[in-house]
């Protein structure tokens, strides 16, 4: 009995495993379009950028094979490069934790039962949904010093407008400001929204019987009951903050005085401006190396803040 | 058994699908690259090389076809060896700015008109240059770009593409088609010399923002006299600016002068007005280190810091001076010819007269003449053909039309001379304009090309001298290194 159930077994696990292939092979076949494009358009030119950050190349004349040197010249003697990741870390560090912070804090408010809950949710996803170029003219309209109403309402209480974006001091607070009224109330208040109304509420009732306050329950159940979504939108927005191009790019062009000079800022020169493609892409690939890292130190440190239902 | 998935291909079969499938992906992916790979005898034989100059050349990329000396002759250039024969059909492609379609939709209709044998496709191209070079450089690197295209010198890249042999080499098809680079002002044609080499011929030039564009309605009420396009002083250009500016309180109502100094070229042009330049002569070292560019941008410096009449760099307007100036808060502006058609904005609101940034020191106006240019594709298979409609794009009449659509005089005196421009935007304009023209300076590209960058380079570090935080003493030396940073990169 024992000996035919092996040999039942063993056929069926090989009948299983022919099946299996041919599943599995029908399967590749079928998403094989997909797979070609992302082997042409994506793979091909991410391993085409890693082998070109080796090279000198300006696109309209051959590669040239040239080392590390692209690296060390970043490194080492691009005016630029530390100042461009200063820039983008500087932005990061304004922009992300004031953004997660007024996106909850927006969330909080619309997760309350008040009327026109709907209506207000739409208001604030407005901006979200606005594109980057039209809120660009818009807020250089308001940033104007000239005919800007945010300076006529500065004069008219008698102080002096700081110039906004043509101030080397204030241009990257500006666009601080920009990106975080078209950010803060779009998927990132949507996704602590949806994590808000998924705290169950007899753990409030329970907190509440406990004697806990409105701060009690929101420091002791709220936020690590939304950890998942807080280091979610964290991880994003951190990349994403290291990443802002276009709002730079529209409105300053990095300047003045390079105060704007963010990181793909320094990638686009370098790559459409320059025509040094090598450099960009191993600039490209510095910022690989650099978002990874920074990824997997939050991986790490969310090991300590973040709880999972049903972990330890 | 789930039926869903039971594959019904055998898998010999799928795998024969399969390949195919990638196979013919493969061959239509590397389709466009066969007419360089494999040019045909005659179209090899027709191609000019771009031969560079020894000198050149030791500093050269590896080109994708080397000339030789024998390939280089203008007799294997000759447009009638390849030239198709007469009433032959030819098909021709034609790439610019999108910005410029009627204008070349109208000139390629006038052209098929004169021509019926020649078919002209319109591929015109999104955006402004930042969207156009990077596609007209990809297309290179395809070898897919069009037989005929625009292409700039300053901020284009005519002289990195002529450099990368991408360019058509001119002098055969001038040579041969006895055309006279002689219709064309000596800037243009000096402009367009890469190595003592042509490889475009100019379809328009202007000689830099060195316009002086002001609102007659204003002077008068303020009792200014209007700026002389021979006499003025910049010191007396100064004087009016003062006056004509009015303040409330801290706020400025109107501003005297929006002098433009980014990007770097309006500054040049005045930098050479006072006699001095950007760049030493063999266009390798930074040359902002002379009495006579401190002197210069000490007259922009002084106009925003102490006299106040300009605004800094905060104080600007975001939309440029224009605006402003079409709204009649800023009494005079300086820019390029193109805001003649400002008229058109201003209406019956206030007169606008027009006059010259005056002359330096020395009784010199500095100028540089940035010219664009119609050129074609150096490796393209019909390069005869190719010329002939180049040399069409850049004669008198598209020249005109080229002022009359984009306000954007054609580098030939004979354009300045026809009646049509001067009926259109009025005749003070287009004197002004063509005696600033006659006597433009050439424009200095720096030795490798990377002219861009370098005024990325100078824009930045002298914003702090537009904003008030730093002073001409101070900058030069940083502006100098960063200069030299830029200029000691190697050819592009």
């Amino acid at each position: 009995m024992s000996a035919v159930g092996t040999t039942l077994r063993t056929a069926t696990r090989r009948s299983g495993t022919a099946r299996d292939r041919r599943r599995a092979f029908a399967g590749y076949l079928w998403i094989s379009p997909w797979l070609l494009g992302f082997v042409v358009f994506y793979l091909g030119p991410t391993v085409a950028s890693l082998y070109l950050s080796f090279t000198s190349y300006n696109v309209v004349s051959a590669p040239q094979w040239i080392g590390v040197n692209n690296y060390i010249y970043a490194f080492t003697k691009d005016p630029q490069f530390w100042n461009s990741l200063l820039k983008s870390f500087t932005y990061a560090i304004e922009a992300v934790p004031a953004g997660v912070i007024i996106s909850l804090g927006l969330a909080l408010l619309l997760t309350a039962r008040f009327w026109g809950t709907a209506l207000y949710r739409t208001i604030f996803f407005l901006p979200g949904l606005t594109p980057i170029v039209a809120a660009v003219l818009i807020w250089q309209w308001i940033f104007d010093p000239q005919v800007g109403p945010l300076d006529y309402v500065i004069n008219a209480a008698g102080g002096t407008g700081p110039g906004w974006l043509g101030s080397t001091k204030w241009a990257l607070f500006a666009l601080v400001i920009i990106i975080l009224w078209s950010s803060v109330g779009a998927n990132r208040m949507v996704i602590f929204i949806a994590s808000l109304e998924g705290v169950p509420q007899e753990l409030y009732d329970a907190a509440k019987v406990d004697g806990a306050g409105h701060f009690a329950r929101f420091w002791h159940v709220t936020v690590p009951l939304i950890s998942p979504s807080t280091y979610f939108n964290l991880v994003l927005a951190t990349i994403a903050s290291l990443q802002v191009f276009e709002v730079a790019f529209l409105t300053t062009n990095g300047g003045p005085d390079y105060a704007t000079w963010f990181y793909m800022l320094q990638l686009y020169q370098s790559a459409f401006v320059n025509f040094d493609m090598g450099y960009a892409s191993a600039l490209a690939w510095i910022f690989v190396v650099l978002v990874v890292s920074l990824t997997y130190l939050q991986i790490r440190w969310s090991e300590s803040w973040v709880h999972y239902e049903g972990g330890d | 058994m789930d039926s869903r998935v039971q594959p019904s291909l055998s898998r010999r079969r799928a795998l024969l699908l399969g390949g195919g499938l990638a196979l013919t992906a493969l061959v239509a992916a590397c389709q466009s690259s066969t007419p360089a790979a494999a040019p045909t005898a005659a179209s090899a034989s027709s191609a000019p090389a771009a031969a560079p100059t020894a000198a050149s050349a030791k500093s050269a990329p590896a080109p994708t076809t080397a000339p030789t000396a024998a390939s280089s002759s203008s007799t294997s250039a000759t447009p009638a060896a390849t030239a198709a024969s007469a009433g032959q059909a030819v098909s021709l492609s034609l790439s610019y700015r999108s910005g410029n379609a009627p204008y070349f939709k109208e000139r390629s209709t006038a052209f098929n008109k004169a021509n019926p044998q020649f078919t002209i496709e319109q591929k015109p191209i999104a955006g402004s240059n930042d969207a156009y070079y990077p596609k007209l450089s990809a297309e290179f690197a395809a070898n897919s770009a069009s037989d005929v295209f625009w292409v700039s010198t300053g901020f284009g890249m005519y002289d990195n593409y002529a450099f990368a042999q991408q360019l058509i080499a001119a002098d055969p098809f001038i040579q041969s088609d006895k055309v006279d680079v002689g219709q064309w002002f000596k800037a243009a044609i000096e402009t367009l010399k890469l190595d003592g080499k042509l490889y475009a011929l100019p379809w328009g030039m202007h000689p830099d923002d060195i316009g002086l564009y002001y609102n007659i309605d204003m002077l008068q009420k303020a009792g200014v006299e209007a700026p002389s396009v021979d006499s003025e002083t910049f010191d007396s250009l100064a004087q009016k600016a003062v006056k004509l500016t009015k303040r409330t309180g801290s706020h400025t109502d109107i501003w005297g002068i929006i002098s433009k100094t980014t990007p770097f070229e309006g500054l040049i042009s005045q930098v050479r007005s006072f006699g001095g330049d950007f760049m030493s002569e063999d266009k390798k070292q930074a040359a902002a280190n002379t009495p006579e560019f401190k002197d210069a941008i000490t007259w922009f410096y002084n106009v925003r810091t102490q006299l106040k009449c300009n605004p800094l760099l905060a104080e600007t307007p975001q939309a440029g001076a224009e605006t402003p100036f079409v709204a009649g808060t800023v009494a005079m502006f300086n820019s390029g010819v193109w805001d003649m058609s400002l008229t058109d904005k201003i209406g019956t609101r206030f007169k606008m007269g027009i006059s010259l940034m005056p002359k330096g020191p020395k009784g010199t106006r500095g100028s540089m003449a940035h010219v664009d240019t119609i050129s074609g594709y150096g490796k393209g298979k019909n390069q005869a053909q190719a010329f002939k409609f180049i040399e069409f794009l850049t004669n008198q009449e598209s020249g005109v039309q080229n002022a009359l659509a984009n306000s954007f005089f054609g580098a030939r005196p004979d354009v300045w001379a026809d009646p049509r421009p001067g009926q259109k935007y009025g005749k003070a304009y287009v004197d002004v304009w063509q005696t600033a023209t006659e006597n433009t300076m050439p424009l200095d590209e720096p030795y490798n090309f990377r002219l861009l960058e370098l005024n990325t380079a100078m824009d930045n570090t002298m914003s702090k001298v537009w904003s008030g935080d730093s002073t001409p003493d101070k900058i030069i030396p940083t502006l100098q290194d960063a200069m030299n940073t830029v200029l000691s990169k190697p050819r592009q």
